[in-house]
């Protein structure tokens, strides 16, 4: 199951056909909880402003409409529901990257450090989902991966691969466009590979973009970064 | 007789604010909402002062009140 730019199911190599808004909800919400929860949870979760039984009623539909293949990824018991073992989620394997990434003395698993991480984490969570409960987990994902990010870049330049430095720390400046760490992350990772041109270019971008959108100077923390390069 | 099914929208405003130590204006607070979340999210707005952000959440929720059906 994919959450990460949109939901999606997958069976092997091949996609599966989509099914209704309302079994996405229910499965994406399975699949964030991560353990079975009782059918009142769900139900008064997913549909918060209706009645209970009219709640109950559209869980009942949701589970009805879900299409045999994906059924067998839903377990049911008379009072729980919850996604079946063997159920991958692309998510939960990004989240796990992220808290090792930002663990001090963690064990790095290899794929830790590929590109498929940095694609993980530069993926929104569920984009263009409101609800309530949608809206929490996309807010926290962002957080965790904005951190994650950073850290990735300083990992993989320690590891000398400054390249997929580069891309990790700029798509954590992508992700938010203003956060001043995300830069400082981008310039010490060129300065580290000994860039300083492109450190100079870095910082100038986002001194530009910060005064054109805030009327703002960069930190003297950042300022201190390239002050010793721009000395003629 | 029965009358017309009114649609109700549903407004959403999320904040979102840390803070740049050392900076001239530390707060950064960036807003994105909408009046209707079945049509999106505008494009975020980026503030820096209390004052702001307080009459950007006031500014929506009068946004909000207009964009519903009179009841």
């Amino acid at each position: 199951m994919g959450l990460l730019g949109g939901f999606q199911l997958s069976l092997g190599q091949g996609l599966l056909a989509p099914v209704s808004g309302a079994s996405q909800r229910l499965l994406a919400f399975l699949a964030l909880r991560q353990r079975p929860l009782s059918r009142t949870l769900v139900a008064e979760t997913l549909w918060p402003d209706t009645s209970d039984a009219r709640a109950h009623a559209s869980l009942r539909s949701a589970l009805a409409r879900v299409p045999e293949p994906v059924r067998h990824a839903i377990v049911t018991t008379f009072s729980g529901i919850g996604l079946a073992d063997g159920v991958e989620v692309d998510f939960e394997h990004a989240r796990a990257t992220a808290h090792r990434l930002l663990l001090q003395g963690a064990q790095l698993e290899p794929a830790d450090l590929d590109q498929a991480a940095i694609a993980s984490l530069s993926a929104d969570l569920l984009p263009d989902w409101y609800d309530d409960w949608a809206v929490i987990e996309t807010e926290e994902w962002r957080q965790l991966r904005l951190h994650a990010l950073e850290a990735l870049a300083v990992h993989l330049a320690v590891a000398g691969r400054f390249g997929d430095a580069v891309a990790a720390a700029v798509a954590a400046v992508r992700a938010e466009p203003l956060r001043e760490s995300a830069h400082a992350t981008l310039i010490r990772v060129h300065l580290a590979e000994g860039n300083q041109s492109e450190a100079l270019r870095a910082f100038a971008l986002y001194r530009e973009f910060l005064s054109s959108e805030l009327g703002l100077e960069p930190t003297p923390r950042l300022y201190g970064l390239v002050d010793d390069l721009q000395r003629p | 007789m029965l009358s017309p099914m009114r649609r109700q929208h549903t407004g959403l405003l999320i904040i979102r604010a840390w803070i740049e130590q050392d900076s001239a204006e530390p707060l950064r607070a960036q807003l994105r909402s909408t009046t209707d979340v079945s049509s999106g999210l505008e494009p975020p707005l980026n503030l820096t002062s209390d004052e702001r952000v307080g009459e950007a959440v006031r500014s929506w929720l009068a946004a909000v009140r207009a964009d519903q059906p009179a009841g």
